[in-house]
């Protein structure tokens, strides 16, 4: 017997704290599936598919099988370069209209 | 604060532990943008959703959904972050006209690539450079600065070094001081009015690429001249004191906390994060600050089967959650029961088109919306948390934004049950924009909210009377005790008692298929160009002679350059790679069986590696800036090719912190956990 608890993977043994339920132990795993927990179940599977670049694998589980999505891919903290020139503390101090204007 | 000691290194800088009389805290957590205590039940992954109200409705989760502490109540104060094109302003209000004021915030600075604007003023029509004001931060020296027509002054300190500055300007008697830290460091004689037309924060409308990029927190502008003299800066956020004129960049949300009030105008991107200069308060505790369910918009949804005690009936109601969109990309169902275009149509909240427009709906549960059809709810704001409700009181049905009634209108009939979708309808399709939801609840038989304004929920959604569906997505088993993030636990990443070097269990990868993705909105993940640690403890169940074990790994998807990874190589040696080549390796070879703790760490341009607190290999020279990218550090695997090259075995306290080198010199490893605040 294997026991969970809130969802966790199933485990021979409990922490003795209240809220673990027990659960059957798996099927076997016919040739070229896979058994995974999955929303309090064992779920027999096809393995997931590999992903390709830009998109990848989901388990529909509602659907019980794999959907490939189109992801979108999103570079956080590339900035800009400054094309102007730089402004150093020595420049700054009584700057003539030219030069603000290329701040 | 009840300072009794300090935990340090034997040798070198102090690691930041101090201990308090009743916890030990870390003087650097609000550098911390991670930490992973590993903490948790035998099995724990953060795929199961519970339903915390007295009907415990079993969820099912569809996709890699996943949940998180990033939350609408973060304990650890908020910030706005701002990339390179975002900016606030409020209306055209021109808090820069008074004859005294004081504009003082926080920032963390991550680039100055460009010279930044904090805030400034300007005439229209480009009415020349005599007028224009601004106050800044240079750009090459880093260093704050006045301006005003063809004059500027400028500060000494660097302050764009990934860490926390005050900043503080103020004019009095026509003359403008700028103090970082505290410190009078520039001063500007003969300010004059700046008679513009409005105040813009964080970009100077009048220079295209002033834009400031960093965080910025507990901005305050006042009408007085709040500093005279160099001061001890606050610990704690900023308060509406007398003279407030505008207090913002410290909540959930874009919002000022003056009394004024005003409506603050969100330009471009920016985003409300839960990065702040401040110590938290208390640890992370799930009933106190909540947690949040994430989906990237693709395939990720929840749903709920049909049940009668799910239904709404024709009894009074409630429906309400937390929403934080990270984009506005297509029309979607954020919570639905039944589907928008199915013969199933029993209630919606919806968002539309590319702006965030919501709406409410309400149907028998046929083909149309035959009770409420698109009533209004206002606009979202993205990467900011905001409040939604639909109510029903009688026959009135009225929708909610943030504590404001949107729309009301009057109808009758019994809405349909059918099953229930989250982040999209029942059946996966018409999915909601890439987003969080930070907790929802539905009522039936109360109309919670039914005045033209109430006061927005201050902490986690709790089974008030008739609560019949109540998420909170708080049954994550890997969690950061940063709040920051939501981590998706792929394969069988799970937690596990079996090994652990603290707290009596650790995070498990049984190195095929496991590791942990970064969901969602946390540009604090990219670590630029200022000092950093990256520590871990760990240990290995089998290492491969013929393929390397990948510990941690920044680079997106086929792309390598300014990203940094972490892997024990072929010949069983720890490894730091940057810039597509190896840059340090370690002397010592890694074996199973064993905890050991790992530090990366870049102090002032030189990145070591440290073994159990012993510097090995060599300094890397390094001025790279490093970036970030969606879904990343990829966690106990590769992220070059998402998912290869796994590592079996273990990791506990898992720690990033940003801007900060915890350890300069050889240090005894730590000794217990992390501090968790």
């Amino acid at each position: 017997m294997l026991y969970t608890k809130n969802g966790s993977i199933p485990k021979p043994e409990t922490d003795g704290t209240e809220g673990w339920l027990e659960v059957p132990m798996p099927p076997e795993a016919p040739e070229g599936k896979e058994v995974v927990w999955l929303n309090w179940e064992w779920v027999v599977r096809d393995p997931k598919p590999v992903d390709r670049d830009g998109y990848r694998w989901k388990w529909n589980h509602d659907q019980m099988q794999w959907i490939e999505y189109a992801l979108p891919q999103t570079i956080v903290s590339e900035l800009p370069t400054d094309p102007l020139p730089a402004l150093t503390s020595a420049d700054v101090v009584a700057l003539t209209s030219e030069q603000i204007g290329a701040l | 604060m009840g300072l009794l000691s300090t935990f340090g290194a034997a040798s070198g800088r102090a690691f930041g532990l101090t201990r308090l009389s009743a916890a030990i805290k870390d003087a650097y957590f609000n550098l911390t943008t991670l930490l992973l205590p590993g903490n948790g039940t035998n099995g724990a992954q953060n795929n199961t959703f519970l339903d915390s109200s007295t009907n415990n409705f079993t969820i099912t989760r569809n996709g890699n959904t996943t949940q998180g502490t990033f939350s609408p109540f973060s304990q650890t104060g908020w910030s706005n972050y701002f990339d390179a094109s975002s900016y606030l302003n409020v209306g055209t209000t021109r808090f820069l006209d008074a004859s005294a004021w004081t504009v003082e915030m926080w920032v963390n600075t991550t680039s100055t690539a460009n010279s930044v604007t904090l805030a400034a003023q300007y005439v229209a029509g480009g009415g020349g450079f005599a007028q224009r004001t601004v106050l800044g931060i240079n750009n090459s020296s880093g260093t704050v600065y006045i301006f005003q027509g063809g004059t500027a002054q400028s500060g000494t300190t660097n302050v764009a070094d990934g860490r926390w500055h005050h900043i503080a300007f103020v004019l009095s008697a026509g003359t403008v001081k700028a103090y970082v830290d505290g410190i009078n460091e520039a001063t500007f004689s003969s300010f004059g009015s700046p008679t513009a037309v409005t105040t813009t924060f964080f970009y100077d409308s009048a220079n295209s690429s002033s834009y400031f990029l960093g965080y910025a927190s507990n901005l305050r502008v006042t009408n007085t001249a709040v500093y005279t003299a160099n001061f001890t800066v606050p610990t704690s956020p900023l308060t509406a004191i007398t003279g407030t004129q505008l207090l913002t960049c410290q909540s959930n949300r874009f919002i000022d906390n003056s009394t004024n009030n005003y409506a603050i105008t969100v330009n471009g991107t920016p985003s409300v994060q839960a990065f702040s200069p401040f110590a938290p308060t208390a640890a992370y505790s799930a009933a106190t600050n909540g947690g949040s369910g994430y989906s990237d918009g693709t395939g990720d949804y929840l749903t709920i089967a049909t049940n009668a005690n799910l239904t709404l009936g024709s009894s009074d109601f409630t429906i309400e959650l937390w929403w934080y969109p990270t984009a506005f990309n297509s029309d979607g169902e954020i919570f639905t029961m039944g589907s928008n275009a199915g013969t199933n149509r029993c209630y919606a909240m919806y968002s539309s088109g590319s702006n965030g427009t919501l709406a409410a709906f309400a149907g028998t549960g046929g083909s149309s919306w035959d009770i409420v059809s698109n009533l209004s709810m206002g606009t979202a704001i993205r990467n900011a948390w905001n409040h939604m409700a639909f109510t029903r009181s009688g026959t009135t049905f009225s929708t909610y934004l943030n504590g404001v009634r949107i729309a009301t209108t009057t109808a009758s009939g019994t809405l349909g049950s059918n099953a229930l979708g989250v982040f999209a309808n029942n059946s996966g399709t018409s999915a909601a924009p890439a987003s969080y939801i930070g907790g929802a609840r539905t009522i039936k038989g109360t109309a919670l909210y039914t005045g033209t304004t109430y006061t927005i929920p201050t902490a986690p959604f709790t089974a008030v009377t008739n609560t019949n569906l109540l998420l909170n997505f708080t049954n994550a088993g890997i969690t950061d005790a940063t709040a920051k993030n939501d981590l998706e636990t792929v394969g069988n990443a799970q937690i596990s008692t079996t090994q652990s070097k603290w707290g009596g269990s650790s995070m498990y990868f049984d190195g095929t298929g496991d590791y942990l993705f970064q969901s969602g909105n946390s540009p604090q993940n990219a670590l630029g160009t200022g000092d950093f640690t990256i520590e871990y403890w760990i240990y290995f169940s089998a290492l491969s002679g013929s393929t390397a074990s990948v510990i941690l790994d920044y680079r997106p998807s086929s792309t390598a350059g300014a990203y940094p990874t972490m892997y024990i190589n072929t010949s069983f040696k720890l490894v730091y790679e940057a810039n597509s080549g190896t840059r340090i390796t370690s002397s010592t070879s890694i074996s199973t069986g064993t905890w050991y703790h790992v530090a990366f760490v870049r102090a002032s341009g030189s990145t070591k590696m440290y073994l159990n607190g012993t510097n090995e290999g060599a300094t890397y020279t390094d001025s790279t800036n490093y970036l970030g990218s969606s879904g990343r550090p990829i966690i106990a695997a590769d992220g070059y090719t998402l998912g290869s090259q796994a590592m079996n075995g273990y990791i506990d306290d898992l720690r990033i912190t940003k801007g900060y080198a915890r350890y300069t010199a050889n240090f005894t490893a730590p000794t217990a956990a992390f501090p968790v605040q």
